[in-house]
């Protein structure tokens, strides 16, 4: 090669090598743009977006509370559009941007991979080849760091990873080795003919507060006529007894402290005081709840072998029939505006609770179903209500096990074996409380001060616009429940008001009013029906050709809790004591 | 314009690319309010035909021919880089990294152990075929067919040779990589060669974000460190790796005898070329011996050690199959650990089975975690132990070659030697 073409060759290569770098300059700067473009487009989608869609939201709230207003909701609908454009056309522009970026770059990539290659150099070997020397060291240090990532492997696994993990099999084990030794043995669940023959949850079979067989009429405290037993209940709660065979439970709660008693049916004796304190998972949120609630509100649950109880502040427990407390744990305090009330049900051998909580639109409520001797959870479903204050009831209706909720907006029927819903019907609004009631084909819910609601029962899905046969809307309860003996039902305000509807037309057959304060629901016993006013007085009367009083009868005490009826025995929780009623 | 500085600067651009390939994708729900707007049905996607299946394997096997005739016949670094050009573009861009052999490993597996999984024969055929290649003429796949290692090898700019001891205890990822996917598609777990293919979301041009960053990552440091997730991480490297050790054929540095003239020693970026021996002093030999001895009674109780540390893990492990952790948040749920639920526990607790039948099936899957913890910490610890013993082994070369294991076929190091420089006619024999 001679001089001349040896010169030729490099400015040949010199001149290659400035294009390709020039190039590569050139798409970088293009690359650089880009990333500017597409971060600029980032902080967009990050800060303009937010405030759209914050606004957005705030609108929103607005149009539930007032679908009707036409100017709010176009402006909703302008913004959400708006809202739309603005983040497909950054989205479009990230997508566009991204590929022209992954292009710049490829170029600027193989500008300077061909200028490399121009412009490298064949290496020129110095010193001398390999010494053993160097071999040796090369295989020490490859000993060495082996060893030290071992090292450093062991170090890890023993500070980070080991014991992670619940070990099931042993769960199992224990679990089993509990139920084992639990002196609860025979058949999983009670009977129906069981459960009719006792009072197991609050109103009764069903939740109807319809009592079997025969009661007295009158009794007289001062002379201890009629008044088999009295027993003092040591703290005072709102909750109702159950009875089971020979016991009888309460519940009574203060600030400090959560009991279960448990009576001798025959005497009255107090049997044990089960202790609800130190339950598993129990944080230090303060529970707050209305006096008229109070702290044991729920009543209790039985199945003739165990009793759930629950609380306000979101414990909830079972103890068997010997008092030992075989589980407890803590739901979460319920956000309840005035204190936890819903009492338990019972399906099969399991205990369902109304946990409802917050307001209808935060997913909070739920219905959940628990294993009644190990409280573990069969299924839980988050119900779209708001806090309130019935209590659920498990029926069957048309031969299918149905729970009963009642909450704002919705009355919801639920399968009781697998929680599936079955129909709801949003007929219902505000600080709930009646608990419904299944009768004559028709579900009955309350919304208070407002309408009682007949509900029929062989629909699916929602059934507010097909399946609400009647409402009644006059002097509408806000506190207690209504009975019904499947052709009439009657409802009974706080205020003594009585009104009897016809089950079939939603017709009034009657009112009637007395004198006094009722919290505690009625009972229908046989063609009478009974009902406990809250200054003490236990009225009776018959209902079928309107309201004819049969007796009454002074207790002489406050009383707030829905009676018991069993096996001719009416069970009364006074402000300070249980009494037996019967002969 | 220096290249050093070039480099910089498209390192730069790269880690931006980093930032601004995060933007990954999003969904913005349907209105909330009936605007009159019919939402269409969600529709599937329809399968790929069969056909097109079959033409990816075609396309495998052709490029892995090419490579092999390209490497073997042709020599020709030139060839295998437009080759490797259009395996990103189409395995990695236009089939979008997917279906891949590396991945294959975690349907092969599941397919052993669950009766009820099929795998498809063409997923099937991309597992082995590579296999078949390397069992004859090395590591062909590597070389060209495999966009993951073809994107790392493109962009590598400016080489940096790492020592060859970390080189070799970094490649101990790779087993423990190996062992985990194993493991955890033996299980049903996951396939996670598939869920952190860190060169998806570059092929796919978008998706999760953390895998983007690490992508991104990956191909900054492939910039400077020669395929870094082929040689350190790669499961599918490390069986290709061990069939490579045996093939037929092997690339040879030279076309002819090896001159020692020294210029292909630093040619190859991934430290693939073995440097001729020199001869020891006696005593040394001995001492060599006895290491050896040493390091082979060592490799029982590494296995044993690592397959105990398995066992250890194997708790930690087992939460990667869902039935555990399901099983774990019901749990949690139960002892009041958490107040809230998860739709996963709602759903569960919507199936009408049982919390003992949960925790059975986790004691179940808990169980198989315990047995094959223990072997995958084994295997780690056999390729440690081999690593020792190989490392305390006295080998003998007289001449530069390439490492039968460690060479990806990529043919750069041809060009450095002079014979093949005079094969080429670019030089005279008398130079
Ligand atoms: S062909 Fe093999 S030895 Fe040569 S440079 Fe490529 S990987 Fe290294």
């Amino acid at each position: 090669m001679d001089r001349k073409s040896e010169t030729t060759e490099t400015d040949r290569v010199g001149v290659y090598y400035k294009a390709m770098a020039v190039t590569a300059v050139i798409a970088g700067f293009v690359a650089a743009v880009l990333v500017v473009g597409l971060t600029v487009n980032y902080i967009q989608g990050k800060v303009v977006e937010p405030s759209l869609t914050e606004q957005l939201a705030g609108l929103k709230l607005i149009v539930k509370e007032q679908p009707d207003n036409a100017s709010v909701v176009e402006h909703m609908r302008q913004l959400d559009l708006e809202l739309r454009r603005i983040t497909f056309r950054r989205l479009d522009r990230t997508r566009r941007g991204s590929l022209g970026l992954l292009i710049s770059l490829a170029i600027v990539f193989f500008s300077m991979k061909f200028a490399w290659n121009v412009a490298v150099k064949l290496p020129c070997p110095t010193g001398d080849a390999e010494l053993p020397e160097t071999q040796k060291k090369r295989a020490l240090f490859a000993r060495r760091s082996v060893t030290a990532a071992m090292l450093i492997a062991s170090v890890w696994v023993i500070f980070i990873f080991v014991g992670e993990g619940v070990d099931y099999s042993e769960v199992l084990e224990d679990e089993g080795a509990q139920a084992g030794g639990s002196v609860v043995e025979g058949p999983k669940y009670p009977t129906d003919e069981e459960i009719k023959a006792n009072w197991a949850s609050f109103r009764g079979p069903g939740g109807l507060g319809i009592a079997v067989g025969e009661y007295l009429t009158e009794f007289d405290v001062k002379a201890g006529t009629g008044v088999l037993w009295k027993t003092a209940v040591p703290i005072n709660g709102m909750s109702s007894p159950v009875v089971w065979g020979d016991r009888v439970f309460l519940t009574g709660a203060d600030e400090q402290q959560r009991q279960v008693y448990c009576y001798d049916a025959a005497k009255g004796d107090m049997l044990w005081v089960g202790d609800m304190s130190n339950v598993p998972g129990r944080g230090d949120e303060e529970v707050e709840v209305m006096e008229d609630t109070g702290f044991a509100a729920p009543t209790a649950v039985t199945d003739g072998k165990h009793v759930c109880v629950i609380f306000a502040n979101g414990d909830i427990g079972c103890f068997d029939y010997a008092g030992k407390r075989l589980w407890a744990k803590n739901l979460g305090v319920p956000d309840s505006i005035y204190g936890f009330s819903a009492s338990l049900a019972m399906y099969q051998d399991r205990v369902i609770v109304q946990y409802d909580q917050g307001g209808s639109d935060e997913n909070r409520s739920k219905l959940i179903s628990m294993n009644i001797s190990t409280g573990s959870i069969v299924w839980q479903f988050v119900r779209p209500v708001a806090n309130s204050w019935p209590s659920p009831t498990v029926i069957n209706i048309d031969g299918t096990d149905t729970i009963l909720t009642c909450s704002d907006p919705y009355a919801i029927a639920y399968e009781a074996g697998s929680g599936k819903e079955i129909w709801r019907a949003e007929c219902i609004e505000g600080d709930i409380a009646s608990t419904p009631i299944y009768a004559g084909g028709f579900v009955f819910a309350i919304e208070p001060y407002s309408h009682i609601a007949a509900i029929r029962t062989d629909g699916t899905g929602d059934v507010t616009e097909t399946h609400i046969a009647w409402k009644g809307e006059d002097e509408v309860p806000d506190v207690c429940s209504p009975i019904s003996d499947g052709n009439v039902v009657i409802t009974l305000t706080t205020e003594g008001v009585l009104i009897c509807y016809s089950v079939a037309d939603g017709g009034m057959l009657w009112e009637h009013e007395i004198d006094g304060f009722f919290n505690a629901s009625p009972v229908i016993a046989g063609d009478k029906m009974y009902l406990i006013e809250g200054e003490g007085k236990m009225i009776v009367a018959t209902f079928d050709d309107g309201y004819k009083e049969v007796a009454v009868s002074e207790i002489g005490e406050v009383c707030l809790a829905s009676p018991a009826f069993v096996d001719g025995r009416i069970y009364i929780r006074s402000k300070e004591n249980l009494y037996c009623i019967g002969e | 314009m220096k290249i050093s500085s070039l480099g910089k600067i498209f390192c730069g651009v790269v880690l931006l690319c980093a930032v601004g390939a995060v933007f990954g994708a999003e969904r913005f729900p349907p209105p909330e309010f009936d605007s009159g707007y019919q939402q269409p049905t969600m529709v599937n996607p329809g399968a790929r035909s069969n056909v097109l299946e079959y033409v990816d394997v075609a396309v495998l096997v052709a490029v892995m021919s090419l490579t092999c005739f390209l490497v073997y016949k042709k020599r020709s670094r030139k060839g295998i880089f437009w080759l490797m050009l259009g395996s990103i573009l189409y395995f990695g861009f236009w089939r979008e990294g997917c279906i891949c052999s590396i991945g294959a490993i975690g349907n092969v597996v599941l397919s052993v152990f669950d009766t009820n999984y099929a795998i498809p024969l063409a997923g099937l055929l991309f597992f082995v075929l590579p296999l078949v290649f390397t069992l004859f003429f090395g590591r062909a796949f590597c070389a060209a067919a495999c966009p993951l290692g073809a994107i790392q090898d493109i962009v590598l700019l400016k080489p940096v040779a790492l020592p060859v001891w970390l080189a070799g205890t970094l490649r101990l990822f790779a087993y423990a990589y190996l062992a985990i996917a194993v493991l955890m598609a033996a299980t049903g777990s996951a396939f996670v060669i598939c869920r952190y293919d860190p060169f998806i979301a570059i092929f796919r041009l978008g998706g999760n974000v953390n895998m983007v960053v690490v992508g991104g990552c990956m191909l900054l440091i492939a910039v400077f460190v020669g395929r870094p997730y082929c040689r350190f991480l790669c499961p599918y490297g490390v069986i290709l790796r061990q069939l490579s050790r045996v093939s037929r054929k092997r690339v040879t540095i030279t076309p002819d005898e090896c001159i020692k003239c020294r210029l292909c020693e630093d040619a190859c970026p991934f430290g693939a070329i073995n440097r001729p021996t020199a001869e020891w002093a006696e005593g040394d030999y001995r001492v060599n011996k006895k290491r050896l001895g040493v390091n082979i009674l060592l490799l029982p109780v590494l296995v044993v050690v690592f397959g105990f540390a398995g066992y250890l893990l194997s708790g930690g492990a087992s939460r990667a199959h869902v039935t555990v952790r399901l099983a774990d948040r019901i749990y949690a749920e139960e002892s009041g650990e958490v107040d809230d639920t998860t739709d996963a526990s709602v759903a569960f607790r919507g199936t009408g089975m049982t919390i003992a039948e949960l925790y059975g099936n986790a004691a179940k899957v808990q169980k198989q975690f315990v047995f094959g913890s223990i072997l995958a910490g084994a295997l780690v610890g056999l390729a440690a132990g081999v690593k020792l013993i190989r490392s305390s082994i006295q080998w003998k070369r007289s001449e530069y070659e390439a490492d039968r294991a460690g060479c990806f076929s990529c043919g750069r190091c041809f060009k450095y030697c002079p014979i093949e420089n005079v094969r080429l006619k670019k030089l005279s024999e008398q130079c």
